[in-house]
């Protein structure tokens, strides 16, 4: 694994590791690496899937989704626990969670939450985010996240939010185009100016993921192809920057390898166009 | 002081800032999080409207992975089984796993729906009869 920076692993491109597609994924070629869901695996008993793919010098990379490092509690020490030991199981050279709350007041919301963008919410994030940094063994990168709804409180966009935990903790960052056109369809987010503020050089890697519009409002549904206006995203991104890893997620609805693998050349495409521009 | 003392403290440390901070915060995510997934008002200065898009979102996703984690459930109920999970979500908020949302559900069903087609299977699928048979395994993750 090469480092390009700051200690950035060079991933290359990858896809997300589900169980339903991982003989799919493991005769994918050129595959450079992996994401694993965190909660589903268990340290003790990696999927016999995932060995056979490390034993191939693909990195796994443990996504965590359930941290809520966005909430006003104090992470959950036992959460951050397992997610190190994942991390440890796969030899992970870092570990993803999203800007987001995932619960409070005693209930699961069962998804991610965008979090109030304000200037007192960037206080606890920041420390969220320093303890989770000490108790994991690798470093931490943080995923824009999609949202619906937008709070009262923001006085900051995601992308100036962001630059400040990169600047008072040193997380890094998983940028989400997907996100950011889910945002762009049904916030309004200006995804040019959005990307003008992200400080560039913290960018672990970026997702690439498919979605729905219907009724002027896009859902990200990770159970379709991946269309023209997110991969316009990530070339508006790589115009920016070479991101050092880019993956793409499917969750549902599976299709054939072939098509699997159809989507992940065109990725390749998009980047390879960039290296042809510089 | 324990060890999980030591991390507990860590989040205030003294820090008046950090303890306003997390109160306050607390405070409005408990609210919006009600307002999605337990049927609260919608908090101050929040769109109404984009607030019902982002609850519609989270009782979608809920009734997805429960027909994800019983696949048999779904299929039971058929063309029955969104209109049924809406009701059924709206009136009970989620607060065990899927496999147990998924149980809770079908007595609900069972318990609200008198006169259906789906009504024997779904008995059997939650009761079994006849243990003696050897039961089908599901292809549950």
């Amino acid at each position: 694994m090469k480092s390009v920076g700051s200690g950035t692993p060079r991933l290359g491109v990858g896809i997300g590791w589900r169980s339903e597609i991982d003989t799919a994924v493991e005769r994918l070629p050129d595959l450079d690496w992996v994401e694993v869901v965190a909660e589903n695996i268990c340290a003790g008993h990696l999927p016999e899937s995932l060995h056979a793919l490390r034993a191939r010098g693909v990195t796994v990379v443990p996504h965590g989704v359930s941290l809520g490092l966005g909430g006003a509690e104090l992470p959950d020490r036992g959460r951050l626990a397992r997610l190190a030991e994942v991390a440890e199981a796969v030899a992970a050279p870092l570990v993803t969670e999203h800007l987001a709350f995932v619960r409070a007041g005693g209930l699961e919301a069962g998804h991610l939450l965008p979090v109030p963008r304000s200037r007192e919410s960037l206080v606890v994030i920041a420390e969220n985010i320093r303890i989770a940094q000490q108790e994991l063994p690798v470093p931490l990168a943080l995923e824009n996240v999609a949202a619906h709804l937008r709070w009262p409180e923001d006085e900051l966009t995601e992308g100036q939010f962001l630059a400040e935990l990169v600047e008072r903790t040193g997380v890094r960052l998983l940028i989400d185009v997907a996100n950011l056109h889910t945002n762009r369809v049904n916030l309004g987010l200006d995804v040019t100016a959005e990307l003008d503020r992200l400080p560039l050089e913290a960018i672990a890697y970026v997702h690439v993921a498919g979605g729905v519009e219907r009724d002027g409002v896009w859902h990200d549904t990770h159970a379709h192809p991946v269309g023209a206006p997110v991969l316009e995203v990530l070339a508006e991104l790589c115009a920016r920057t070479d991101p050092p890893g880019v993956l793409l997620e499917r969750d549902e609805n599976f299709p054939p390898p072939a098509e699997l693998a159809g989507e992940l050349a065109e990725i390749r495409r998009v980047l390879e166009r960039r290296v042809q521009h510089v | 002081m324990s060890e999980q003392d030591e991390y507990l403290r860590r989040g205030e440390g003294g820090d008046a800032e950090l303890v306003v901070a997390r109160a306050g915060l607390a405070h409005r995510q408990a609210a919006l999080v009600a307002a999605l997934v337990d049927g609260g008002p919608v908090p101050e200065g929040f769109d109404p409207a984009q607030v019902r898009i982002q609850a519609e979102g989270l009782a979608a996703k809920r009734r997805d992975t429960v027909a994800r984690v019983a696949p048999e459930l779904a299929a039971i109920l058929g063309e029955a089984y969104h209109p049924l999970f809406r009701r059924y979500a709206a009136q009970h908020r989620q607060t065990g796993g899927y496999r147990a949302d998924a149980r809770a559900f079908a007595e609900w069903a069972l318990a609200h729906e008198a006169a259906t087609p789906w009504r024997g299977a779904l008995g059997q699928w939650l009761r079994p009869a006849d243990e003696r048979r050897p039961r089908r395994r599901w292809g549950i993750r």
